[in-house]
């Protein structure tokens, strides 16, 4: 219908003007002509559903003010006052339902209760001439409530009073026993005067009835509407609690529009889904109304809030308590509010949050529990870990102590002092340790300082209240043996004070240097308890040290019971075997301990010791090359040991080898000198006419070793005569005949020194000496290093011509066969 | 006019045609000047500010009787609030065809199924199992509607929303702009809900 103003064509028009355009507008004149003549064109539509201007008897209608849902508002004049009203009818068709219509007879019935100057008044009622229903009521010159407070923007003390004006209204309306329900900016009205009027009871209900409202709430079309209507819902309509509706529900509607009045916003974000804004009126608290107008007075403050209260009961109990506050709040006296008490604040913030309160608080509950319960688990842990150090620890002793009792001290040494170490406070530590240094201060010269270590030890544990009966027993039986004082004038079982238990003799079984002692008191414990695991294991170590081999097997047998160390049961088992001369079943019982033991270097060094009595000098070689491969002082044992069994075999360039893997690592003069030098002597005998390397270099290893021993010691001694400087004869004298492995020794060397001069028969005389003295020295199959002499010994007299060949030259006939050493018989020693 | 405003408004309010004519002639120019620029240039081609101008004075003839006087400059208000509005629901209508969404159209597989698009599209049913005895309902009490609506109205929610014509086809048909036939378009969607209502209070009834 327009067009261009320029052109007179639409504007993307180039043709002849339609035929409902108007011609040439010109003008905005023009234009607003032409919006006129459309407007009537749509007028007349919109009125063509309604009465007609004098349709409605007694009524001129003038104009539409308004039209809603259920019906339309007119400007109308009254033609008996000849007075301006506002008609409200209801609308035809669809919307005039049976219910419609109760609802709308309802509302006029309401209202028409109502005498209050705020409060509208419905001047009439009736119907049309076509049965729609009307009412008329005072047409009121003015605006909405919110957009009297945006638009006119009065001060707060101008404002105040309409809210006075407003809760007089309603407290008339609940006085005649209506709730209105859809208190709201939309439904008041504010005249040109500055006074409110409520109208719309269109969802008011009587105090009586419980239906109606419930329609509001379900609402969700016509968002703006709906928003608009949740943010003045009280909680217990947001929540559809219908029956909790009373008059205090308009008290909150009041107290949000009070509450927009004061901070220009509603006191609940109304933005998001239907579901999340009524989840904020019930349970968020409003924002401090100071927050959003830090000049508002704390009173006001007070008044809003207490208007605005969650829980009715704390609400005001009527508009008119509202509109009282106020004016006590206008006129300066003091107000009846009260803010809200600390512990309400909190009980109400606990509530909300309950579900984080209950998080932390049974976090809170939960972090001590655990630390408690994590401090006790560690108690218990590194208690149990400690127990279980202390079991190992007194299994490690046995094996210490043995290796004390049985001579091998410097063995025990490092061991001992690393358990007493770690174990200060173990009885059996303290005890082994003290002996350990005893026993080397009383058997090497010049070590006699360690006597008073092991003195200064006991005396330490004695203060320290570490088993001081046993300790002191100890100590006593010491000073005896060094002639300090008498022999011990206690015997170990008659400590006063010490209960007569298995664990007792147990324990004093390490408090003696006596092996006969100890295994009696071993017996006494296992006697008195025999489920004692580690005094069966002590007394089967020492029935073997004590020459009871057959002890031995039954006590290794019982410990093998307790089948807590299943490869230390059988290894002593073994051993007892070995001492027993059952070498074939001592092989036996080791290999089972090597597929038992995680760490089976024993039972391979005892079943080459086995194989070396049973001359299975390839087997035994096999084994020490296992040994060897071990860290530690194995290596050295291992390649000195190997080194006999390839000496017999005939594997001298091996031997060799060993020997001076051992030399080299000694770094210093020792018995494998002596070894390398008779070997090479053979490797000279067995190789071609006078073999000057060979010769040269035994005579070179010969003269080192002599010049790196210790003048006049024993080992410098072998070498002389070795050397041809001392007489065989004055070698075995010299020998300390207190000292039985060096008497063993000396006859061997005698031998081999009387082999390199060609004395053949004084040579198989010494060796038979020597290996008569080796079985009678041998006290533990464990003890290695004599039965080397042994083994060799008898290796040379296998070797050696028969008497008949005696006299034959030692280059010749002297040395030794090396097809016939290896003899597969069981020989018992 | 400066003497008489008020007395004018207050006329215009109670229905007199010329004062509310003599208001336009006055207000609107100075509307048009501060509406100027606000057209972005792309859509200058399908909407100008008379286009937007006769709309709003249509509307003003129309609303008059819920203008309130509250002053002097209350009627240049009212009339600037009138026609912001036209311009905004054009622009955003423009906007929203040019990202290549094109509004939610009702597809016309029968005239019942687009009269039922059409209440669900104006906000007066939801395709909800429990409403759908009332949407069959709603979908006569439209075709009733439609049938209220102007002429101008009805034909371009008929062409545009029901027959799914674009809007150059619209707009050529009814010699309007297309930016026009939008502001049209709203003000006949506004003008449907009031004579359908507010859904809960029919679907209630």
């Amino acid at each position: 219908m327009r067009k261009d103003r320029q052109t007179g064509n639409h504007p993307r028009q180039t043709g002849a003007p339609p035929e409902n355009h108007r011609s040439m507008p010109g003008s905005e004149r023009d234009l607003i002509r032409s919006a006129e003549l459309e407007a009537e064109a749509l007028l007349a539509h919109r009125t063509d559903d309604l009465p007609r201007a004098d349709s409605i008897p007694g009524f001129r209608i003038l104009g539409e003010v308004g039209r809603g849902g259920m019906g339309v508002v007119y400007k109308a004049l009254q033609l008996s006052t000849n007075r301006t009203v506002a008609l409200k009818v209801m609308l035809a068709g669809p919307f005039a339902s049976p219910a419609a219509r109760q609802r709308f007879k309802r509302e006029v019935e309401l209202a028409a209760r109502f005498q209050h100057p705020a409060i509208v008044r419905v001047l009439e009622s009736g119907e049309t001439a076509t049965g729609q229903p009307y009412y008329a009521m005072d047409y009121i010159h003015g605006m909405r409530l919110d957009r009297w407070l945006g638009g006119v923007s009065p001060g707060l003390p101008e404002r105040l009073p309409v809210f006075l004006e407003l809760c007089a209204a309603i407290e008339h309306a609940h006085r005649q026993g209506v709730i209105h329900r859809d208190l709201k900016p939309a439904n008041i009205l504010v005249d040109t005067e500055g006074h409110p009027h409520v109208l719309d009871f269109g969802l008011s209900k009587a105090i009586e009835q419980t239906d109606g409202w419930e329609s509001l709430t379900l609402s969700n079309a016509g968002a703006d509407h709906v928003m608009g209507t949740l943010a003045y819902l009280s909680p217990e309509q947001a929540t559809g609690a219908v029956e909790e509706v009373d008059p205090r529900t308009d008290v909150y509607a009041l107290g949000v529009m009070l509450y927009q009045s004061v901070t220009g916003s509603f006191p609940h974000d109304i933005h998001g889904s239907h579901t999340e804004v009524i989840r904020r009126i019930c349970e968020d608290d409003p924002e401090p109304v100071r927050t959003l107008a830090p000049n508002v007075d704390s009173e006001l403050e007070t008044i809003v809030l207490k208007a605005l209260q969650k829980e009715k009961g704390l609400r005001y109990r009527t508009a008119a308590d509202l509109g009282d506050d106020l004016r006590r709040y206008l006129q300066g006296e003091p107000i009846l509010a009260r803010p809200n008490s600390s512990f309400y604040v909190i009980r109400k913030k606990l509530l909300k949050h309950r579900l984080q309160v209950t998080a932390v608080v049974v976090v809170a509950a939960l972090i001590p529990l655990c630390l408690w319960g994590g401090v006790w688990w560690q108690d218990r842990v590194a208690q149990n870990e400690r127990t279980h150090d202390y079991r190992e620890a007194r299994r490690e002793v046995l094996a210490i102590q043995n290796d004390i009792e049985a001579g091998r001290v410097e063995y025990a040494l490092g061991p001992a002092h690393a358990l007493y170490d770690r174990y200060p406070d173990l009885a059996e530590a303290v005890l082994v340790w003290s002996q350990a240094q005893f026993r080397l201060g009383r058997r090497a010269d010049g070590a006699e300082g360690w006597v008073d270590t092991a003195f200064k030890t006991l005396r330490t544990a004695i203060a320290n209240d570490v088993a001081p009966h046993a300790c002191r027993t100890l100590l006593d039986e010491m000073r005896g043996r060094i002639g300090i004082a008498s022999a011990p004038d206690r015997e170990p079982q008659s400590c006063t004070g010490l209960p007569d238990n298995a664990e007792t003799s147990y324990l004093l079984s390490f408090a003696t240097l006596d092996l006969d002692r100890a295994a009696a008191l071993t017996e006494n414990a296992v006697d008195l308890d025999p489920e004692h695991s580690l005094a069966w294991a002590r007394l089967a170590r020492l029935s073997l040290l004590t020459e009871r081999p057959d002890r031995a097997l039954r006590t290794s047998e019982e410990w093998l019971r307790f089948n807590a160390r299943p490869a230390a049961g059988i290894m002593l088992r073994a051993k007892a075997l070995v001492r027993h001369g059952e070498y074939r079943e001592a092989v036996n019982l080791c290999t089972q301990a090597i597929t038992a033991s995680r760490r089976p270097v024993a039972a391979y060094r005892l079943r080459a010791l086995a194989h070396l009595c049973l001359r299975e000098y390839e087997e035994s070689a096999a084994d020490y090359s296992t040994v060897v491969e071990f860290d530690g002082t194995e290596r050295i044992w291992g390649s000195y040991k190997r080194a006999t069994a390839l000496w017999a075999l005939g594997r001298l360039d091996e031997a060799a080898a060993d020997y001076r893997t051992v030399r080299e690592i000694r770094g210093h003069p020792s018995f494998a000198d002596a070894r390398l030098f008779l070997v090479l002597s053979d490797q000279k005998r067995l190789a071609a006419e006078a073999d000057i390397v060979l010769q040269e270099e035994a005579s070179e290893v010969l003269r080192n070793a002599q010049r790196g021993a210790v003048r006049g010691g024993w080992l410098d001694r072998i070498l002389s005569c070795l050397a041809g400087e001392l007489p065989p004869a004055e070698l075995v004298k010299s020998a300390n005949l207190a000292n039985p492995e060096q008497v063993c020794e000396s006859y061997y060397y005698a031998a081999e020194a009387c082999l390199l001069r060609g004395e053949i028969g004084e040579a198989r005389d010494w060796f038979r000496k020597c290996v008569q003295t080796g079985v009678v020295l041998d006290p533990d199959s464990a003890q290695l290093d004599p039965m080397n002499e042994y083994h060799l010994a008898r290796w040379r007299l296998d070797s050696l011509p028969t008497t008949e060949a005696e006299g034959a030259t030692p280059s010749e006939s002297h040395h030794p066969d090396l097809s016939t050493t290896r003899h597969a018989t069981n020989t018992s020693r | 006019m400066q003497e008489c405003g008020s007395s004018l408004q207050r006329r215009a309010a109670e229905g007199d045609r010329r004062a509310l004519e003599q208001l336009l002639e006055h207000h609107g120019p100075l509307v048009r000047q501060r509406l100027h620029g606000r057209i972005p240039r792309r859509w200058q081609a399908v909407l100008s500010l008379d286009d937007v101008m006769q709309q709003t004075y249509t509307d003003a003839f129309v609303d008059i009787a819920r203008f309130v006087p509250n002053g002097e400059s209350s009627f240049i208000g009212w009339l600037m609030s009138l026609a912001k509005c036209n311009l905004l629901d054009a622009l955003k209508m423009l906007q929203t065809e040019r990202r290549g969404k094109r509004f939610r159209r009702v597809d016309l597989h029968t005239a019942e199924d687009s009269s039922l698009l059409l209440c669900e599209m104006i906000g007066v049913t939801r395709s909800t199992p429990s409403r759908r005895a009332a949407r069959v309902e709603a979908c006569g009490v439209l075709k009733e509607a439609l049938q209220e609506l102007p002429d101008s109205y009805r034909r371009v929610v008929q062409m545009y929303d029901l027959d799914n014509r674009p809007v150059e086809e619209v707009s050529e048909t009814l010699h309007r702009s297309p930016g026009a036939v939008y502001m049209v378009r709203a003000r006949a969607h506004r003008r449907l809900r009031e004579i359908l209502g507010h859904r809960s209070r029919y679907l209630s009834a």
